[in-house]
């Protein structure tokens, strides 16, 4: 189990192999997102229109817990929220549908205010342009209106404003500096960008400053995405719905943070936990 | 002389302009006795516009803007319709556009001539009467027919996909009305939504989707729905459920009602018009 776990983390399972059978089968990938920053944990569910049994509940989701993709039947999803630890009599609330096509990977965000909290749907891209990598940017941040990203040094994206995604911008293989400048605040990450890799950044409010998570949206043109992995949570992908796999990997990787003493998820605390469940 | 000739030239000016006076009254007149409804064509269009009204008042979600007639509009306001959604088209109104639907009485038919249903509003949601008195609830297509007509194909494929993957949820008995409907694409985006979420609840029957919506297009999607339970203890468990969503998900009435044959059912109906696009997002 810990040798999976730590094989999801670093985002090289047996990737190449899941995707060959899940593409014949119709499948794609969905991972969820709490990034709303007054807005209470939630419990999220995802049904699905055709299999009564396909459904994912993740428990307690908190603000910047983003959950590793799940690979599910390619069709059609309902997707409702509920307060975390509301009473067992209150009522799931829908929030929007996805269509998941085959071979297609998808974030649906909590986005925005509590106020205006919306579910946003991305499509996730998985393919790159030869030779380069992808980067794209999710402003979470309600402390810091907007922010400007940059990678080196250079400018990715100028003006990120809350609760907004930018496109993915191709950069060249490296491992890059990233970082997220606020007014009086940045956060800094690097990311191994690799040919053929997409990323996602995403700024959040922490509790002194801005922050930045990096997510793996691809770890290679043409393969299932394995993303999360810098969330601590590693992928997930070669599993249908109702599999343990992700589970079980995340139980791996959090005895395997807890052995190696993992100073990231350590500052974030309960806040990347996630209690999932199918 | 002088003053003579300055009496005749009185004179004759006030002739001219006591005929041409006269002319116009009886253009006038010809124009009103020539082409004038009779009082029971009048009474007719007033049935129409009453009926329209109430139906808009009754069916469409207090939030959409309706374009209107002046006359219209105050028969909007009579039944209560919020004033503040109307959009008063004046005569020299160039289009219905910033409304989301246009009651398309005679006066706005004859405003905008065929551009109305070409261009701008070219779905029928509802109708009412009949003739050149009756009154169409359009709905309004911001970016053009071409583009409207291309997002309406992509809505009916969604739906058909969506009907066809409910139809194989075993959760779900469907009746043979309403699997034609869900196979046709016929059901609201909104419906297909909460029936699947629904139906993970508690095992759920569809009797028969249905449509308060009198002359609608068939392109417009059935958005009410009779369900049925496992268990007579699963309609309020279900009634809670469709009343406990939030927009766009709030159905307009959900509630336990009976059937013909005493059977008790829930009938659950979303607003007028249904979103473009729910489905397959």
């Amino acid at each position: 189990m810990l040798l999976a776990a730590s094989a999801l983390l670093l985002g090289i399972p047996a990737a190449a192999t899941a995707s060959a059978s899940s593409a014949t089968t119709g499948t794609g990938w969905i991972r969820l997102a709490h990034l709303s920053p007054n807005t209470p944990p939630v419990d999220v569910y995802l049904y699905s229109f055709g299999n009564s049994n396909a459904q994912i509940v993740l428990h307690h989701v908190a603000y910047g817990t983003v959950s590793p993709y799940e690979a599910v039947a390619a069709g059609d999803y309902s997707v409702a929220m509920r307060a975390a630890g509301a009473s067992a009599s209150s009522q799931p609330v829908l929030s929007t549908s996805v269509t998941i096509k085959a071979d297609h990977a998808y974030t649906v965000a909590g986005m925005g205010p509590k106020s205006g909290l919306r579910l946003q749907v991305m499509d996730d891209q998985l393919t790159t342009p030869a030779g380069k990598g992808l980067v794209r940017v999710i402003q979470a941040s309600l402390k810091q209106q907007t922010v400007k990203v940059t990678c080196g040094g250079q400018t990715i994206v100028p003006k990120a404003t809350f609760a907004s995604v930018s496109s993915y911008q191709a950069i060249p293989p490296g491992t890059w500096t990233m970082a997220a400048i606020g007014s009086g605040t940045t956060a800094k990450e690097v990311v191994p960008v690799a040919a053929g890799t997409v990323h996602t950044l995403v700024v959040l409010d922490g509790s002194s400053g801005l922050e930045m998570i990096s997510l793996v949206d691809a770890a290679g043109a043409g393969q299932p995405p394995v993303g999360g992995v810098t969330t601590g949570f590693g992928g997930t992908a070669g599993h249908g719905p109702g599999s343990p796999a992700p589970w079980l990997a995340l139980i791996g990787a959090g005895m395997l943070v807890t052995l190696v003493g993992g100073l990231r998820l350590r500052r974030n605390g309960s806040r990347r936990q996630l209690n999932t469940g199918i | 002389m002088l003053v003579l000739s300055g009496l005749v030239a009185m004179a004759l000016g006030a002739g001219i302009t006591l005929a041409f006076t006269q002319s116009d009254q009886a253009r006038t007149t010809a124009r009103l006795s020539g082409s004038a409804p009779t009082s029971n064509a009048l009474q007719a269009a007033a049935a129409d516009r009453h009926q329209a009204a109430v139906w808009i008042a009754a069916q469409v979600a207090p939030s959409v803007v309706v374009a209107c007639d002046p006359e219209m509009c105050g028969e909007l306001t009579k039944t209560g319709f919020p004033a503040g959604q109307l959009m008063e088209l004046q005569p020299s109104a160039p289009d219905p556009l910033g409304s989301l639907l246009v009651v398309a009485t005679p006066v706005i038919r004859s405003q905008f001539g065929t551009r109305l249903a070409s261009v701008y509003a070219p779905l029928v949601v509802a109708s009412f009467g009949t003739g050149a008195e009756r009154v169409d609830v359009r709905y309004v297509a911001p970016d053009g027919t071409a583009a409207f007509e291309s997002q309406l194909a992509t809505d009916r494929k969604d739906r058909i996909s969506a009907g066809e993957q409910l139809l194989t949820n075993q959760r779900v008995q469907v009746s043979a009305s309403a699997r034609q409907a869900l196979l046709a694409g016929q059901v609201d985006p909104r419906l297909l939504v909460t029936l699947s979420a629904l139906a993970h609840q508690q095992p759920l029957r569809l009797i028969a989707f249905d449509d308060p919506s009198p002359g609608a297009s068939s392109d417009v999607p059935l958005r009410g729905a009779e369900l049925g339970a496992a268990a007579a203890a699963g309609l309020p468990a279900m009634v809670a459920f469709l009343s406990a969503q939030q927009s766009p998900y709030a159905p307009a009435v959900a509630r336990i009602t009976q059937t013909a044959n005493g059977q008790s059912v829930v009938t659950v109906r979303y607003d007028a018009p249904g979103p473009m696009g729910l489905a397959g997002s």
